[in-house]
Parts: structure tokens; sequence; C-alpha cells
């Protein structure tokens, strides 16, 4: 009966050290992965007046010093940022000002923001920006655009070559509210833009996929979490340095 | 006998007709309340307590919206009188987050209910963030403090805040959109406009609450710029929205009198050219021509045979 007890304390004993080292090691490779994983996040702050871009970058498991983006006269809101294989860095935002409103965006190379320039569109207004960059080094973008007779829709382009495309729309032609678009990589490879759509008397989560030569029609969405490729995977894990003043108006993006 | 049993019976009958068709407060428009928040001299609130000043909005009015400066600066026959003239008992609770008492009595809502009023929204900011918005935490938490109340929360641009909005839109019970009535039509439609839409199809309750600006006072402005607002608002939504979305009372329109600096608006009376409960009555008139049927609800125009009777 003692042998008995003894032994179950030993492999009592021996188990719990298992799980302790077991747990360690985990701890360590989760450690490493985050001091391994690169992130960038992006918001905008009032100064009292308007709304400026920061951003800052974690490198080596430490946020870089916020870095400012814009000083103009805009209300700089809606930032998304992406990075592409070739390092540079490419933010988008919505720019409201003096009742105009255009997407702008900077691109981040040799260790600093371009000025920041305007989407080229015929649009009447044009919010609430979402991007990715492809392995090609190709910027995507999706956005809220509205003609000024209709209601919002998502339009879409491509920075290839040095110019942005003619804006296209993504949704089905309506005059119901199309709005916050979202633009996402899919495993093994394609995109889909996930929106908002007044559709039936109600807004409901649309999605549609690219088919190689354009948009696809438009599905309610149903969320598959797998199918999204691992680019945002740690967006949860990671969270954003104390200096961000708070959670809305920002943007994180990990790598 | 037989002729007490016969009153009874009309008496009944009355009663009955009237819980009905009378007294009963059933949805049929949207809404007008009056905001009590000012930056005008308190005398322009405390003349709010003559009822001949403005006895249409007093009696059709769905009730204060209770931002407690100045009424807190009043007498208390004053605040009494005030309070006192709205046939509505019934009351929008305005609580900063940061003035919320999060154990026993909140002082706010226990001062608006010693006038008899029932709160049964509360309208809340967080000035702590940079927009004003709760957060989903903040949100539940006022649900928590006040689980028989519906929380509404402030927003005040379309274009800046959907994305917020609509992320909280399983938590919170309304949204008060804060804009100033006299900006262009087109920065309505932009920034109030679409969110009828988002009310309307999450079913939430709607205030769009309409500050002056300082110059309103001039002329008819403030009037003008109230109607304005309204007009886009339905404009800009006849054609996603069912014909008669407006005759709901979850939309809720509300004049207020605080503007940067001293407002110089008076709120009284309802028949002058620019006054804040002349824009409120305006509201109320406009509920024809905005699909939101009648001015005063069917049961409330009794023909006055009903009311000689014994």
């Amino acid at each position: 009966m003692k042998k008995i007890i003894i032994f179950r304390c030993a492999g009592g004993c021996f188990l719990g050290l298992l799980v302790t080292l077991l747990c360690l090691t985990s701890w360590e490779s989760l450690s490493l992965a985050a001091e391994h994983t690169q992130a960038d996040v992006v918001w905008a702050k009032s100064d009292g007046l308007r709304y400026e871009l920061f951003s800052s970058s974690l490198k080596n498991g430490n946020w870089s010093q916020p870095e400012q983006v814009t000083n103009d006269n805009a209300d700089n809101l809606h930032p998304c940022i992406d990075m592409g294989p070739d390092g540079r860095k490419w933010l988008a935002w919505t720019a409201m000002e003096q009742g105009s409103y255009e997407i702008r965006y900077a691109v981040f190379k040799n260790g600093q923001w371009s000025d920041p320039k305007k989407l080229p569109s015929d649009l009447k207004s044009n919010i609430s920006p979402s991007l990715v960059v492809d392995d090609g080094n190709v910027t995507w973008m999706v956005w809220a655009g509205n003609d000024g007779v209709h209601n919002d829709d998502i339009y879409f382009s491509r920075f290839i070559h040095g110019k942005w495309q003619k804006p296209a729309r993504v949704n089905q032609a309506n005059n119901v509210p199309d709005i916050l678009p979202r633009i996402e990589l899919m495993a093994p490879h394609g995109y889909q833009v996930i929106w908002q759509g007044f559709r039936k008397n109600g807004y409901v989560k649309l999605v549609s996929r690219w088919t190689g030569h354009g948009w696809g029609p438009e599905h309610i969405y149903r969320n598959d979490a797998s199918a999204t490729k691992a680019k945002n995977r740690n967006r949860q894990e990671i969270k954003p340095p104390k200096f961000v003043p708070q959670t809305r108006q920002m943007f994180l993006r990990t790598y | 006998m037989k002729l007490y049993c016969k009153h009874t019976g009309m008496r009944l009958g009355m009663l009955i007709f009237l819980f009905l068709f009378g007294t009963a407060d059933c949805t049929f428009a949207y809404e007008v309340a009056v905001g009590l928040g000012s930056t005008a001299d308190k005398s322009a609130t405390a003349a709010m307590g003559d009822r001949e000043k403005w006895p249409m909005v007093a009696d059709l009015s769905w009730g204060p919206l209770a931002n407690l400066y100045p009424v807190a600066l009043l007498t208390h026959a004053q605040q009494e009188a005030v309070f006192n003239n709205f046939r509505q008992r019934r009351a929008i609770a305005e609580i900063p987050y940061s003035g919320v008492s999060w154990q026993g009595k909140q002082p706010d809502i226990a001062f608006i209910e010693g006038f008899g009023f029932k709160v049964p929204y509360v309208f809340s900011i967080n000035e702590a963030h940079q927009d004003g918005m709760l957060s989903r935490d903040e949100i539940i938490n006022l649900k928590n403090r006040f689980p028989a109340k519906k929380i509404i929360m402030i927003a005040r641009s379309w274009v800046r805040d959907q994305d917020h909005v609509q992320a909280v839109a399983d938590v919170v019970d309304g949204v008060c959109i804060e804009y100033i009535p006299s900006n262009v039509p087109y920065n309505i439609a932009r920034h109030v406009a679409p969110f009828a839409g988002w009310a309307w199809s999450h079913d939430k309750i709607l205030l769009f609450l309409m500050p002056p600006q300082p110059d309103d006072y001039q002329s008819d402005r403030y009037v003008r710029a109230v109607k304005q607002l309204a007009q886009v608002v339905y404009n800009e939504n006849k054609g996603i929205l069912p014909h008669g979305w407006l005759q709901s009372d979850r939309f809720i329109f509300v004049p207020a009198n605080y503007t940067y600096g001293e407002s110089r608006i008076p709120y009284v009376t309802e028949d002058s050219t620019n006054s804040i409960l002349a824009a409120a009555k305006a509201l109320l008139m406009m509920r024809p021509s905005l699909d939101a049927g009648p001015v005063r609800p069917a049961g409330r125009a009794l023909p006055p045979v009903f009311l000689l009777l014994p």
C-alpha cells in the first residue's frame, strides 16, 4: 500500500514536472513568436480641432515611438495599413475637409512617410478605405464611394505600374447604402471584400470574391475564419501600445 | 338604480373609448422632445413655466430631454412650473458617463422623478473618448446599472462613427446624433440621414439633437434649419425605407438651446418666428408632409359631444 502511494506520488510529481516543462516550452515559443512578430498600428487622434494620423511599429517586442503622418486641415479618419514583400508600407485613410470626403494615402519607405496623396476618383465622396498589398507588391484598395446621386457603393482600385486604376464598383447596382468594406486575402490565394449592405429593409453582411478578372456576385457573408490567410492571424494576440489613446479610429496589422 | 347602471355603463364605455383612442399614446408618428440643456440665460428656461406660451408643444411633445443645466439653477417653484407643463410625464435623462453613480440613487434621475416623471431612456456621453461615444463595455456597464432603461449613446457623424455604431448595434438601444441643423443639406445627408436607415433596420431609438449656431437667433434661422434637417433626413431615406417609415416613436427630434457661448434664442413662444419651441411646433406640424401621419393622434381630437357625456 505504501509503495502504491509512493508510486502515485512519484507519478503525480512526474506528471506535474512534465506539464510544467511543456508549459515552459510553449511559453518560450510563444514569447519567441511574439518577439519575432512584426506589426503596425495606425490611429487618428484629435488635437482639439481636427484628427491627425499617427503610426507605430512593433519590432523585437517593442513598439516604436509614435510618428505623426498627417499635419493638415483635414479630419483624418479610418486608417488602414499593410506592408508588401518589398517592405514598403501603404497607409490609406479618409480625409474630411471643408465638405469634401476623399481617400488619401501615404507610403513608408526608406524610414519615412511620404507626403499624403489623393486617391484619384470622380466620385462625390470617398470614405472608409481598406487595403492589402499582394505578393507582387500590388496594392488593392476598397472604400465606400458616393456618386452624388445614389447611396454609397463599394468601390475598388489597384495601384499597378505607378498609377491607380479607374475605380470600379464591387456591389451590385442598387440605390441602397453599401458601407464599411474590408478587403481580405484568402487561403490559398484570392481576395474577398466583405461589407454591410442595406438589403430587404435591413443591413446584412455581404461578400464578393475576386474571380481573376473582376468581382463575383455578392452573397450573404458566412464567417469562415480558416479561409482567411495568415496575414491577420495574430491580430488578436498583439495588443496595441499603451500610448494609443483609444481603440476606435485605430487599425492594427500583424505580419 | 337603473339610472346609476346606465351612467356607470356609459362611464365604462367612455373609459374604454378613451383608453383605446384618447389617452393611449400609441405609436403613430415621429416624436418631438424638448432639449432642456441651454446656454441661454436661465430666464429663457423659466419662461417655459407659462404654459400659455407653448400650449401645443406642451400637449404634444414626447417630453423633455433633461440635461439639467440650467434647470437645476431655477427655484423649485420655477422648476415645478416648467416640468408640470409637459402633458407626457416621461423624460430622457442625460447623464455623462463620468457622472454615473454606480451604487445607490442616481441624483439626476431622482431629480426628474421628483416631478412625477418616468425616465425610460438614459442618454450618455463619455467625453474621455475623443468622439464621446460609449465603448461596448461602457454600454454594458450602463445596461447593468439601469436594467429597466434604454441606453442611448451619442454620435456626431455617420461618416466618422458608422463603424463603431454598427459594431455596438447588438448592445446599444439607441443613438443620439448631435448635429447643428443649419449645416448645408449635403452635409446633413452625409452625416445625419444614414442613421435613420440604421435605426430603422436595427429597431433602435434615434434622437436628432439639434443645437443652434450662435447666430441662429437672427430672423427665423433656427426654425428654418430644424425644418431643413427633418426634410433632408426624410428625403434621403424615402427611396430606401418603406413609405411611412417616420410613423414611429423611435424617431425623436430634439430642438435644444445650447451653443458656443451664450445662446440668444428664447424658448417661447411657440408661435414666434424664431424660438426653440417654435421649432418644436414646426416639427410637429410637418408630420403630414413627411408621411408621418397627422399632427395630432386621431384619438386626441375628441368630438366635443363626448366631453359633455355624464
